[in-house]
């Protein structure tokens, strides 16, 4: 019971209402509101923008938790079960996650098909690859931006990130099944490494530089 | 004071080095039921210390035992200590009530119903603060500071580690601060201790049962109070009386009226023939004394 509620408790109403309203809700609304024209188009620049905002909005969340200078983890130090609660919140929240952006992506479609009679939508291997690509995008980007704490930082990775996430796609539009096993096991690594990071960053802060 | 009293910590052979600075005690022991304060100049080494005892720093040399019978690197130890820092420890976009809430995950003994209460005794709650959720990076130091000793407050703890609680606060909440740890203690029926840094002893002063006086990261003077104020003695004479007992002077300040400085008791007979007068100094006083005596410091007679 604890590992469920420790994750919204920890997080907050803002993080969880801006990644998991507000960002769904927009998503919808632009969907309807641009969906008509340009289908494929949008869906590529929404993935663009679910990127940027995810790895922007973990600013609410473990902004800047392994960099060495953090004192992020301090409190949970003080608890025996501090390192295990850490290590479930990031890996509940990449879960999240994960059933977030694979929605976000697929919501999207399935509006444009039924609301604006879509006939060329994209097949299931590239919604999935757009996804994991997506998911992958999201995790490098926690990844560098949580050893740094800086706002601004974050922001211009973000947007580097999501148009590489963007290039990546494009390129390998159309390739076969066999990408999706590469990317489903490349974005299980950088979900382990999400997590062994950020418990590392609290191991290793209760040692100081030696001499 | 008889000796029968145990231990909550006891520490050996403490070794901690960073560049240029090295904290070395061979013997640490805090009495178990008083509350301990640990004195000492800026970089004495006491946040290191308290770092160490309160489990944040794990690269040090020696052993350290708690309530007689737990090893620090026991897992329990840490629910029955309730630790503040110098610094806020809650991240910056926590609200209030998620501290609250926090706690309540992280440790078995914490009672959010009185952590609310307690909050609201020292007036940190989002009404009293000016509406909304109240954020940890929207409160002053002091009221952080509150924040850190509600949430200790509100868990059931046999020891409070506290680094430098009463400086962000005001002399009312240093004043309810005390309070707060004389009614902690006396809770535990002599099975609850309190350990806490200070620059500032005078504030600490009404609360303190033992003393311990820290430099360059050694221990110099320790004991209980009432001990300390019979060790040491507060002499005032003339100004030509002052260079007669140099030697045998703790500590001497010297003006144009005369000078004030601290002798051991024991060479109080040392001073016949001189024209002074003696009083029972304060735990400051004696603080400064033993400071003076074992700084580096050039500083100003």
């Amino acid at each position: 019971m604890n590992r469920i509620r420790s994750y919204p408790a920890f997080a907050g109403i803002k993080y969880l209402a801006a990644l998991y309203l507000l960002l769904p809700a927009s998503v919808i609304i632009i969907t309807f509101v641009f969906g008509k024209g340009y289908p494929k188009v949008l869906i590529f620049l929404l993935a663009v923008l679910i990127c940027m905002i995810h790895i922007v909005a973990d600013n609410w969340f473990l902004p800047g938790a392994e960099s060495p200078k953090s004192n992020l983890t301090a409190y949970m130090k003080t608890s025996s079960k501090g390192e295990h609660m850490l290590r479930n919140i990031v890996m509940t929240d990449l879960v999240f996650r994960f059933c977030s952006l694979a929605l976000l992506i697929w919501i999207p479609e399935e509006i444009l098909v039924y609301a604006f009679a879509w006939t060329d939508k994209m097949s299931a291997i590239n919604t999935w690859n757009m996804i994991l690509y997506l998911y992958m995008a999201v995790t490098i980007g926690l990844l560098i931006t949580r050893f740094l704490d800086s706002i601004w930082i974050t922001m211009i990775i973000a947007y580097l990130i999501s148009f590489a996430m963007l290039v990546a796609v494009a390129v390998s539009f159309g390739n076969g099944i066999w990408m999706l096993p590469v990317l489903a096991f490349s974005d299980c690594i950088l979900s382990a490494m999400a997590v062994f990071f950020s418990n590392y960053a609290m191991k290793r802060s209760r040692y100081d530089k030696k001499d | 004071m008889e000796n029968n009293y145990t231990y909550a910590i006891e520490a050996k052979n403490l070794v901690k080095k960073y560049k240029g600075f090295e904290l070395n005690i061979p013997d640490f022991e805090i009495p178990k039921g008083f509350t301990t304060a640990l004195i000492g100049e800026n970089g004495a080494g006491k946040t290191t210390l308290l770092n160490m005892l309160a489990g944040l720093k794990l690269d040090y040399k020696g052993n350290i035992r708690f309530f007689d019978t737990n090893d620090a690197a026991d897992e329990t130890v840490k629910e029955r200590i309730g630790y503040t820092g110098p610094g806020c420890y809650f991240l910056p976009q926590w609200t209030i009530r998620q501290v609250g809430e926090i706690s309540e995950l992280l440790f078995d003994g914490f009672d959010k119903t009185r952590y609310e209460e307690i909050c609201g005794e020292l007036g940190i709650t989002k009404e009293k603060l000016g509406g909304k959720g109240k954020k940890v990076s929207d409160l002053s130091d002091g009221n952080r500071m509150k924040l850190m000793i509600a949430g200790v407050l509100a868990r059931e703890t046999q020891l409070l580690i506290m680094d430098e609680p009463a400086s962000p606060l005001d002399p009312l909440m240093r004043d309810e601060l005390c309070n707060r740890i004389r009614a902690y203690i006396e809770q535990g029926n002599g099975d609850k201790t309190v350990l806490c840094s200070t620059h500032n002893i005078a504030d600490m002063e009404n609360v303190t049962d033992y003393a311990i006086i820290m430099e360059h990261g050694k221990i110099v003077e320790e004991g209980f109070v009432e001990d300390l104020k019979e060790k040491y003695i507060l002499i005032k004479g003339d100004v030509q009386d002052a260079d007669k007992i140099q030697e045998y002077l703790y500590d001497c300040n010297k003006s144009s009226y005369g000078f004030e400085g601290m002798i051991l008791s024991e060479n109080l007979d040392k001073l016949a023939g001189t024209d002074i007068s003696t009083e029972t100094p304060t735990l400051s006083q004696i603080s400064v004394a033993v400071m003076r005596a074992n700084t580096d410091l050039k500083l100003k007679r």
